[in-house]
């Protein structure tokens, strides 16, 4: 199993997202791909805390396989909720063809 | 000391599993319920997405970055109590989840500063829907991460006095509890301060 | 020849009868399920409470008389307990004493709610409502006297050394996570509408749902619990 190094690693990991989820929300203009990628950083994070920390593995049922439901349940949740959102067109995006607006909901 | 299965009154089909099965249906129960808010949450979203925008940029995700990093710190020196727990390392087992807990504790701290500039800018859980739910959801958070604590500070204790495979399943539901204290804020950081925009 | 549990296995009937009182004259009579949005005025609330009075005051008169069911199913869980407990009562006495204060908060919030009723025509709506209000913030708030018999019952049977303990572990966490989760009751206060107000998805049909649960659930094993120990101790 994971020895010291391997939760060091982990630790790292998981580090290394949250900083890199926040500085993508901060660097980058609101959209629903930022937002996306939030939310499957989010679920990565999860998987490594039930996989490397708690050390769940699949064979430990039914908790294991009804945890991971829980990740994908989640990931539909939010990933759905946000792509429900009305989103403002990303600026490099054309905004305007033919002298007619495009509606800004369909491009997400 | 550690993998005598059937020590004590241990059931031994119970053993594989990392913690007490009784714990990690705790912890699957409240992860489900955690589920049903994020839910409300996101429909809640859905049917104001301005007024929602509108209060998240109210929130200072370095602060919520920074509880983050506390929880995910505090949540390694678990993994390694546990992994000195295994060793039959008691002693180490025991000032590792000393500092979980020591690490963990800055939780508090930011949570409460948080808390404050929030309510002293006048924002409060009744101030929009949004900020309902940010006091509602982080303050149930906060109850499991102080309880959590208190399940350390007892952890602490038996380590001190350590009764083999016994000892060394509570370390491990111990572990867990604390490990979903963290996984939970992993999905309540970007829900509620990252993801879906602000205005 | 000498019974143990004479009487214990009549008292643990209480819960599965107060349950379907409950549902029938608390919920339905006394048109609970959910109740009244305290997001309503206090003109609309009157106009929809008024006309139904008399049906809530049948339930509410039955529920009253029936509350003490709870205090009757928590003593046979005590006497189970009792064969548990190790080094002394504490945890048996304290369930015993939660499941009493849960029956005075059944007593005391719907002895209020039948006041609102019994002069529902002629008091004024800002009074009507306010009687209402009062008895769901004592209903739910006092929650803790409720996690208090939880904790004790759940702790208490976790500790349980036999081999095939006599309730499940997860029946015992079932029960304690109730209990923690009856917490959330706390915010009731500071929503009029919406999931954490008294009438919504987590406060009410949440809340509810996992305490009617909780007595459907326990009273399933505490009945096998006795079942074995007369089993057990038979001569």
């Amino acid at each position: 199993m994971s020895g010291r190094f391997g939760s060091t690693a982990t630790l790292l990991a998981l580090a290394a997202l949250s900083v890199g989820s926040f500085l993508l929300v901060e660097t980058e203009a609101a959209s629903l791909v930022v937002g996306l990628a939030a939310v499957a950083i989010a679920l990565v994070k999860a998987s490594l805390i039930l996989n490397r920390f708690m050390h769940l593995e699949w064979r430990h049922r039914p908790f294991a396989p009804l945890l991971l439901a829980w990740l994908g349940i989640v990931g539909v949740i939010l990933g759905g909720g946000l792509c429900a959102l009305p989103w403002k067109a990303p600026t490099h995006i054309p905004v305007a063809v033919n002298d007619r607006t495009l509606p800004f909901e369909i491009i997400k | 000391m550690h993998g005598q299965p059937g020590a004590g009154n241990l059931r031994e089909r119970d053993r594989t599993l990392p913690g007490d099965p009784g714990v990690f249906f705790f912890i699957t129960a409240d992860m489900a319920m955690f589920a049903v808010f994020f839910l409300l949450f996101m429909v809640g979203q859905f049917q104001d997405p301005e007024g929602y925008r509108a209060s998240r940029a109210a929130l200072d995700p370095v602060l919520g970055l920074t509880n983050t990093l506390i929880l995910v710190f505090s949540g390694w020196w678990m993994v390694r109590a546990v992994e000195a727990g295994r060793e039959g390392d008691w002693r180490h087992a025991r000032t590792r989840v000393l500092a979980a807990m020591l690490f963990g504790s800055a939780f508090a701290l930011t949570k409460g500063y948080e808390y404050y500039a929030k309510v002293s800018a006048g924002v409060t859980l009744t101030s929009s829907e949004f900020f309902g739910y940010y006091f509602a959801f982080t303050g149930i958070h906060f109850l499991h991460f102080v309880l959590g604590i208190g399940v350390l500070a007892v952890t602490v204790g038996k380590l001190a006095k350590p009764e083999g495979a016994k000892t060394l399943v509570w370390l491990e539901s111990a572990a867990a509890y604390w490990h979903m204290v963290d996984l939970l804020w992993m999905v309540l950081f970007p829900m509620l301060y990252l993801a879906g925009g602000t205005a | 020849m000498e019974n143990p549990y004479k009487y214990v296995r009549i008292c643990a009937w209480g819960g599965p009868i107060l349950l379907i009182v409950t549902i029938i004259f608390w919920g339905i009579l006394g048109r609970n399920i959910p109740p009244y949005s305290a997001g309503l005025s206090a003109a609309e609330f009157k106009a929809q409470f008024a006309p139904v009075a008399d049906q809530i005051r049948v339930g509410m008169t039955v529920t009253i008389a029936c509350s003490v069911l709870y205090f009757v199913w928590g003593l046979a869980i005590t006497k189970v307990m009792e064969k548990v407990e190790r080094h002394n009562n504490v945890l048996s006495t304290l369930q015993l004493w939660g499941a009493g204060f849960t029956t005075l908060i059944f007593v005391i919030p719907c002895g209020i709610w039948l006041t609102a009723t019994f002069r529902a025509d002629t008091l004024e709506p800002g009074t009507l409502q306010i009687l209402f209000d009062l008895g769901w913030m004592i209903f739910d708030l006092a929650y803790s006297l409720t996690t208090l018999q939880m904790v004790a019952l759940g702790v208490c049977f976790l500790s349980d050394r036999r081999q095939v303990p006599l309730f499940p572990a997860w029946v015992s966490w079932f029960s304690i996570w109730v209990g923690v989760m009856f917490v959330i009751e706390a915010l009731n206060p500071f929503f009029k509408t919406g999931p954490f107000s008294r009438s919504g998805t987590v406060n009410y049909w949440l809340e509810f749902s996992i305490f009617f649960l909780f007595m459907a659930i326990i009273s399933v094993y505490l009945f096998k619990a006795i079942d074995r120990l007369v089993r057990e101790e038979a001569p």
